[in-house]
């Protein structure tokens, strides 16, 4: 099954901006093995905003920890602007599912801690953080402890830490699943709104999740995984415009399609 | 008999009380430095951690009490006069206080969040402002948990330090511990109750002013969903304190970054494995050093050693300890008993009610810090006049040095009991039945706790011993046959042969005792119990 993205070849001639070649992981407890990924390819092209879409438990976050830098794969290779990821990239950030935020730390200080950790001073940095908090609605907020600030916000936070380092490549791991599905929507439009503005010099997103609607809502391509351990079992290309209409004939279609593919 | 103008008493209470705060002070200053360095290298760097936890670990578990004489020794043979004893006492608090404190910091640097732990990774925030902004504050609750604990400890020592006889060697420093015992001594109840007064007030203000402050912070930090959400009673505002204390912390931090980041990076590189070389040509310099020591004294020393030797009766020293062992042993039992019990009434008792367990918590702080020789006049008269047991003196002063361990261990634990349990058990009327509500939702939470307060406790106890085995005021002396009261005995009567062999005996005794028993009872509850939660 792991061929069948070659399928998908309109895309074919833009650039490639990401790319997995036979990335495998296997964990070893103890004597015991556990197989959690054990084929994924696939290109991501310059501009697009994906989703990796499985069944819970079936090994994409981990997939999107190896992309990130925080696992290495057990073989296989990952490439980044064609060349391979080594370690952590600074070019490269991340949205955990929880908020992540340290609670000794205002929401100012969350976000220019990461500034200040590159090596920016810490006017400059605060001058950043500031401009990002207020990118995502939080102006006003900047002094506040993550304990007075809501489920939402603490996200919001947390998108504002991940924007600040202006990274290439943004990675959104179940970012909205904590959330009430009101705030979900809410910061759900708000990336896309952000992402359509072209702010930060993003130039790809991808979307660890397990919501099909949320996929087929938000990105240009979702890559459905199987359950553990994982491979590809199709690529779905989404091609409606957006804003998109979650009643429209053509958006339930591929729901159904994609529904299909995952159960 | 002369009697002081009441005045006087008081200027020189007052001068008494701040001698010995300045002592703990000090002696709390260098164990905060000590636990925050070692025990957040040893948990950051593994192969430094193979080396510091099992040292730490033997050196908690050794009776420090016992091993005061050689320090006085040393101390004072390097600083002759007042210094060395003044250097002894601190060091002799230091040992009351750092092991813990630096377990606890180890611990929970060991135990950061892995969420905070990949925001780290992710972000590339490394080196000292990992250190600074992550770990520190990730172990700062358990920092001060673990600092009121061993303040209150500290007092509990300060007497033995500020009044001590070896043989002819007598040297009483002043400050509030030897003020407190020598009024006891000479029976002056109205300088005493001026001494507990002065003792349970500074002890009450640091608790207000400075413990209870940095503790409701350090629940901010945790930001966890906690049964009872602020068990801290603040009756002065001290947060100005606070608000100035980290400011000064992030400056510290900030300056240091900014030194930092002025260096080049290959530069900073370079330093860093030059400290590491350093390091290592110094901790190598130390074990030859130290090696090289005893070599030359035990060469030195070799004729009397031999001599030393032969005049040892061994097998009278093997016989007492083994039945002095035995013993002392039957009288910790007792009052570990005896201090479960109470412990875990009290427990149940205020789980529930946040205020009520607030006033538990401070009232045990206080108990806590008041020293167990300050009993021994009374005891003597108990013993002596009224024919009571002495092994009941004995094992209720082993009880002074047990209990608030576990005490506070237990407390920490039911306060950890996440909030959604009681819930549970309040909507399915779990809490209506008392015995099912204890057994499965309260001790399970703490059994850990109980477990590694049972080791601290059992740890205090052995060490304890050596003051509930050998009750004196100087001229009346009663022996209690025990392992300690061997040790003190010893000490006192200036048998340095005896002292070395039963020290040796107690400490490898304690040392095995905790592996075979404490540390696999802990391995198997830990990993019942602690993951559940």
């Amino acid at each position: 099954m792991g061929t069948e993205w070659w399928d998908v070849e309109e895309l074919d001639e833009l650039p490639v901006l990401l790319e997995l070649i036979k990335v495998k992981k296997t964990y070893v407890i103890g004597k015991r093995k556990l197989e959690v990924i054990r084929d994924v390819s696939f290109k991501m092209y310059d501009g697009e905003f994906i989703a990796i879409l499985g069944p819970s438990g079936c090994g994409k976050s981990t997939l999107l920890r190896i992309i990130a830098g925080l696992e290495k794969p057990t073989s296989g290779q990952i490439l980044f602007m064609n060349k391979p990821i080594e370690g952590i990239s600074p070019r490269i950030a991340m949205v955990f599912q929880s908020p992540a935020l340290l609670p000794w730390l205002t929401a100012l200080e969350n976000v220019s801690l990461v500034l200040e950790a590159r090596g920016m001073d810490k006017k400059t940095s605060m001058e950043i953080a500031r401009r990002y908090l207020s990118l995502v609605g939080l102006a006003g907020f900047e002094n506040s402890y993550p304990r007075e600030l809501s489920g939402g916000m603490k996200q919001r936070v947390s998108i504002a830490r991940a924007l600040a380092v202006s990274p290439q490549l943004l990675l959104l791991d179940e970012a909205f699943s904590q959330l009430d599905p009101l705030t979900a929507e809410s910061l759900r439009s708000e990336i896309l709104d952000l992402w359509r503005m072209g702010v930060a010099g993003i130039r790809g997103i991808i979307l660890v999740t397990h919501a099909v609607d949320e996929a087929v809502f938000m990105t240009d391509r979702i890559i459905v995984l199987s359950s553990r351990p994982t491979t590809v079992v199709k690529e779905v290309v989404i091609d409606l415009p957006r804003p998109r209409n979650r009643r429209s004939k053509r958006f339930l279609e591929i729901l159904d399609e994609v529904y299909e593919y995952i159960s | 008999m002369v009697i002081m103008v009441s005045i006087e008493i008081w200027i020189y209470a007052i001068e008494a009380t701040i001698f010995t705060n300045i002592r703990l002070f000090l002696a709390y200053m260098i164990s905060l430095v000590f636990s925050l360095t070692v025990g957040i290298a040893a948990a950051l760097n593994e192969r430094l951690g193979k080396i510091i936890i099992p040292i730490l670990d033997i050196l908690q578990s050794v009776p420090i009490l016992g091993f005061f004489p050689v320090a006085i020794y040393l101390l004072v043979a390097a600083f002759p006069g007042r210094i060395g004893v003044e250097l002894a006492s601190i060091f002799l608090i230091f040992t009351s206080q750092a092991w813990n404190i630096t377990f606890g910091v180890y611990q929970s640097a060991l135990t950061i969040p892995s969420e905070f732990k990949d925001l780290a990774k992710a972000y590339g925030i490394k080196g000292l402002k990992y250190v600074t902004r992550i770990v520190i504050p990730s172990t700062f609750h358990s920092l001060i948990y673990n600092s009121m604990m061993a303040w209150a400890g500290g007092w509990f020592f300060v007497t033995a330090c500020e009044m001590i006889s070896m043989g002819e060697f007598n040297i009483v420093l002043p400050g509030l511990g030897s003020f407190i015992l020598m009024s006891a001594y000479k029976g002056d109840f109205y300088k005493l109750a001026i001494g507990l007064v002065m003792m349970l007030t500074s002890i009450i203000l640091v608790n207000l002013l400075i413990w209870n402050p940095l503790l409701e912070k350090a629940e901010e930090y945790r930001e966890v969903a906690r049964s009872i959400t602020s068990p801290t009673i603040t009756v002065v505002s001290t947060s100005f304190l606070i608000d100035f204390l980290s400011a000064i912390y992030s400056k510290i931090d900030d300056r240091l970054h900014q030194l930092i980041s002025k260096i080049p990076r290959e530069t900073w590189n370079r330093i860093l494995s030059k400290a590491m070389l350093i390091l290592k040509m110094i901790m190598v310099g130390v074990i030859i050093a130290v090696v090289f020591l005893g070599v030359f004294c035990i060469s030195k020393a070799f004729p009397t050693i031999i001599e030393f030797f032969f005049s040892m009766n061994f097998t009278l020293y093997l016989y007492n300890a083994l039945t002095g062992t035995a013993l002392t042993l039957f009288r910790i039992i007792v009052a570990y008993i005896i201090s479960v019990g109470w412990i875990l009434a009290v427990c149940i008792l205020v789980e529930n009610r946040s205020k009520l367990f607030a006033y538990s918590i401070i009232i045990g702080e206080v108990l806590a810090s008041i020293p167990a020789t300050i009993w021994y006049p009374a005891f003597i008269i108990l013993i002596e006049k009224y024919g009571v047991d002495p092994n009941i003196a004995s094992i209720l002063i082993i009880l002074t040095g047990m209990q608030w361990y576990i005490f506070f261990n237990v407390m920490g634990g039911v306060k950890g009991i996440p909030l959604h349990f009681r819930q549970v058990a309040r909507l399915y009327n779990i809490r209506g039945r008392l015995y099912l509500y204890v057994s499965k939702i309260i001790l399970p939470g703490i059994l850990p706790f109980l477990v590694t307060g049972s080791i601290s406790g059992w740890g205090g106890a052995w060490n304890t011993t050596i003051l509930a085995e050998y009750i004196t005021t100087g001229k009346d002396v009663i022996y209690i046959h025990g392992i300690g009261g061997l040790i003190s005995r010893a000490a006192n009567l200036g048998d340095v042969g005896g002292l070395f062999f039963y020290i040796m005996w107690m400490s490898i005794f304690i040392v095995l005792f905790n592996k075979l028993i404490w540390s696999r009872l802990y391995k198997v509850i830990s990993e019942k119990y602690l993951a559940e939660l």
